[in-house]
C-alpha cells in the first residue's frame, strides 16, 4: 500500500474537527467504545481519501457525511449486541445543526464548572469519565446503591448543563 | 407529562442511556421523545455536547486538569516530523490506551500455564466465549510472563487434529471452523480473530482482518512474542492422491501483517510458520517439517508486509499447522503490547500436480 501525503492544512481542519465530530458521532451512537471505534474509522477513512479533499470544499460536511456512514455501518452491525436508536431517529439527530465555533468557550465553561462540583460528585464524576468505570463499578467503589450512583450522575450532568450556560457569557466576555 | 416535564425527562432518560442502564421501554419512549420535536432533539445533543467533552477532556487531560487522579499521559512521537503523522501518532495511541486496559484474568493464564487437558483447555475456552471468544485476549495487556506462546498455539494445533481426525465436522466447534474441500479438511481460527478496522490500522483487504492476542513478554529475556495458531490442515486424502499419482503435494501460502501506533520505538518481526505433524499431538516428536518465513515490520499502520512460503508436505503427514508470530525484543519488547498486531490476506493452496488445486482454503 502506497503512502500517502497529508498536506499541512488538511491535517489541521482534522485536527480542528475531532471534538465536534466524536460529539456528533455519540450523538447517534451513545455508547463510547463504539463512537471511539467509528471516531477511529473515520479519522483513518478521512486520510486515505486526502486526494479527494478540496480545499475550497467543506471539510465539516465532508467529515460528517463520512461519518454518518460508517455510524449506520457500525448500528448495523452491532445490532444484535446493544440497543440502539431507531434508523429514522440517527436520520433525523444527523441532520440537526450544532454549534461547533464555540465549542472552546463551552469549553472552558466547563473546566470552571468542574471545579465548581461538591466533593461527593467530583469523586463519582472522575470515577466515571476519567477512570471509565461502569456504575456498577462506582457503586462497589463508593459504597452507595447503583440507583444513587445512577441519580449522582444524573445530577451532575445537570448540575454541568445549567453552570455551562451561566459562565459562558463571562467566559465569552474574558475571550474578547 | 406536561410539556414543563418534558426537558427534565429527556435529561433524565439520556443520563442512564449515557451510563448504559437505560430499559428497552424507556428507549423506546425516548426515541419517540426525540422525533417528536426539534426542541427535544436539541436538548438531548446539549447533553451529548457535554458528555462528549467529559469523555473527551478526560482522555485527553488537557483541560481537567483540577481532576485529582493520576493524568492519562498523551503520547508524542518526535520521529515523526510532519503535523499530519503526530496528529495519527496521538489518535493511535490515545486509542491504543483505551483499548488495551482490560484486567488480567489470572484464572485463565494458571490454566494454559499449568497443564494441557483437553477438558481444561475447552473449559478455558469457555470462560471467555460469551464476550470474547478468544482466551488470549482476556490475559490484557499485563502479560509480563514466562509461559510459552508456542504451548498455547500447540494446544490449538492438538485439539484442532483431534477434532480433525474425530471427523467431527461440527461447525459449532467453539474452538474454531471445520471446512471441508473435497480431499482437504480444514479447521479455522481466522473468524474467531477477525476484527473490523481496528486501532488505527484499516484490512488490507475487504472489511476485517486478524487481530493477534497480546504478546506474551518476558521480563527475564525482554522478548515479547505471540504465536497464533490460526489454520490446521488434515491431508491424509490429499496424499492419497499423491501417493497414486507419484507427484509432490505442495502447499503455499502468503500473508501480510501490520501493526498500530504505540509506544515502541522499533518495529516488530512477523512470522509465518508450515508445520507438517505425523499423528494429532503437535509435539516436537510428531514434527515431520518445519518451515518458517519472517519479515520485519515498520510504524507505519498504513503499509502491509507480506510473506510467501511454500514447502512439500512428507510423505507420512497427517496434519499441516499454518501459524502466524509477531515478535519483539530488547528493551521495547516491555512496551509490545502498547501497539496492536494484525495480519490480513492469508492465503493458503494444496496443489498435486495437475491432479488436484485446492484453494483459496
Amino acid at each position: 500500500m502506497s503512502e500517502k501525503s497529508i498536506s499541512f492544512e488538511f491535517s489541521q481542519k482534522l485536527v480542528g474537527i475531532q471534538r465536534p465530530l466524536y460529539s456528533y458521532i455519540l450523538s447517534m451512537l451513545p455508547h463510547r467504545e463504539d463512537a471511539e471505534d467509528v471516531l477511529q474509522e473515520v479519522n483513518l477513512i478521512l486520510c486515505k481519501k486526502t486526494d479527494e479533499y478540496s480545499p475550497t470544499g467543506n471539510f465539516k460536511s465532508w467529515a460528517y457525511n463520512i461519518a454518518r456512514f460508517q455510524i449506520m455501518a457500525h448500528i448495523t452491525k452491532k445490532k444484535r449486541n446493544r440497543i440502539s436508536f431507531s434508523n429514522e431517529l440517527v436520520d433525523a439527530l444527523a441532520e440537526e445543526n450544532t454549534d461547533t465555533d464555540s465549542l472552546h468557550l463551552y469549553q472552558k465553561a466547563l473546566q470552571i464548572c468542574y471545579e465548581l462540583l461538591p466533593e461527593h460528585m467530583r469523586e463519582i464524576a472522575h470515577l466515571r469519565f476519567k477512570e471509565e468505570c461502569n456504575i456498577k463499578v462506582i457503586s462497589q467503589k463508593v459504597g452507595r446503591p447503583l440507583g444513587a450512583v445512577s441519580a449522582t450522575l444524573f445530577r451532575i450532568r445537570s448540575n454541568l448543563m445549567e453552570c455551562v450556560k451561566i459562565k459562558l457569557s463571562s467566559v465569552e466576555l474574558e475571550s474578547g | 407529562m406536561n410539556e414543563k416535564s418534558t426537558p427534565k425527562e429527556i435529561a433524565r432518560l439520556t443520563s442512564s442511556l449515557l451510563d448504559e442502564t437505560i430499559s428497552r421501554q424507556d428507549l423506546v419512549y425516548l426515541n419517540s421523545l426525540l422525533l417528536s420535536s426539534k426542541e427535544h432533539r436539541k436538548k438531548y445533543l446539549e447533553i451529548i455536547q457535554l458528555e462528549s467533552l467529559l469523555h473527551w477532556e478526560a482522555s485527553d487531560s488537557s483541560v481537567l486538569e483540577a481532576l485529582p487522579s493520576k493524568k492519562t499521559e498523551t503520547i508524542f512521537f518526535p520521529w515523526i516530523s510532519s503535523i499530519a503523522a503526530i496528529f495519527l501518532a496521538i489518535a493511535g495511541s490515545w486509542w491504543s490506551f483505551l483499548h488495551f486496559s482490560s484486567e488480567v484474568d489470572s484464572r485463565i493464564l494458571s490454566s494454559f500455564a499449568s497443564g494441557t487437558t483437553q477438558d481444561r483447555f475447552v473449559g478455558s475456552y469457555n470462560t471467555t466465549s460469551s464476550s470474547n471468544p478468544n482466551p488470549y485476549r482476556a490475559l490484557g495487556n499485563a502479560q509480563f510472563t514466562d509461559v510459552n506462546p508456542l504451548m498455547i498455539a500447540n494446544e490449538f494445533a492438538t485439539r484442532a487434529m483431534e477434532l480433525l481426525s474425530a471427523d467431527s465436522h461440527n461447525n459449532g466447534s467453539p474452538t474454531g471452523t471445520l471446512e471441508n474441500y473435497g480431499a482437504l479438511n480444514s479447521w479455522s481460527r481466522l473468524s474467531d480473530l477477525s476484527v473490523a478496522a481496528n486501532s488505527g490500522v484499516l484490512p488490507s483487504r475487504g472489511e476485517s482482518m486478524l487481530q493477534f492476542s497480546p504478546l506474551f513478554i518476558s521480563m527475564d529475556t525482554q522478548e515479547a512474542q505471540i504465536v497464533e495458531t490460526v489454520q490446521v490442515l488434515d491431508v491424509r486424502e490429499a496424499l492419497k492422491i499423491s501417493k497414486k499419482t507419484q507427484l509432490p503435494p505442495l502447499i503455499s501460502a502468503s500473508v501480510k501483517f501490520n501493526q498500530s501506533h504505540g509506544e515502541c520505538q522499533e518495529s516488530a518481526e512477523y512470522g509465518l510458520s508450515l508445520s507438517a505433524y505425523r499423528g494429532t499431538e503437535a509435539e516436537e516428536g510428531n514434527r515431520l517439517l518445519h518451515v518458517e518465513k519472517s519479515t520485519s515490520g515498520d510504524l507505519n499502520p498504513s503499509t502491509w508486509h507480506e510473506i510467501r512460503s511454500e514447502i512439500e508436505i512428507p510423505a507420512e503427514t497427517d496434519f499441516v499447522v499454518v501459524s502466524l508470530s509477531t515478535r519483539k525484543s530488547g528493551p521495547d519488547a516491555l512496551l509490545a503490547n502498547t501497539s496492536a498486531y494484525f495480519s490480513d490476506d492469508l492465503e493458503l493452496s494444496l496443489s498435486i500436480g495437475n491432479h488436484l488445486e485446492v484453494g483459496p482454503i
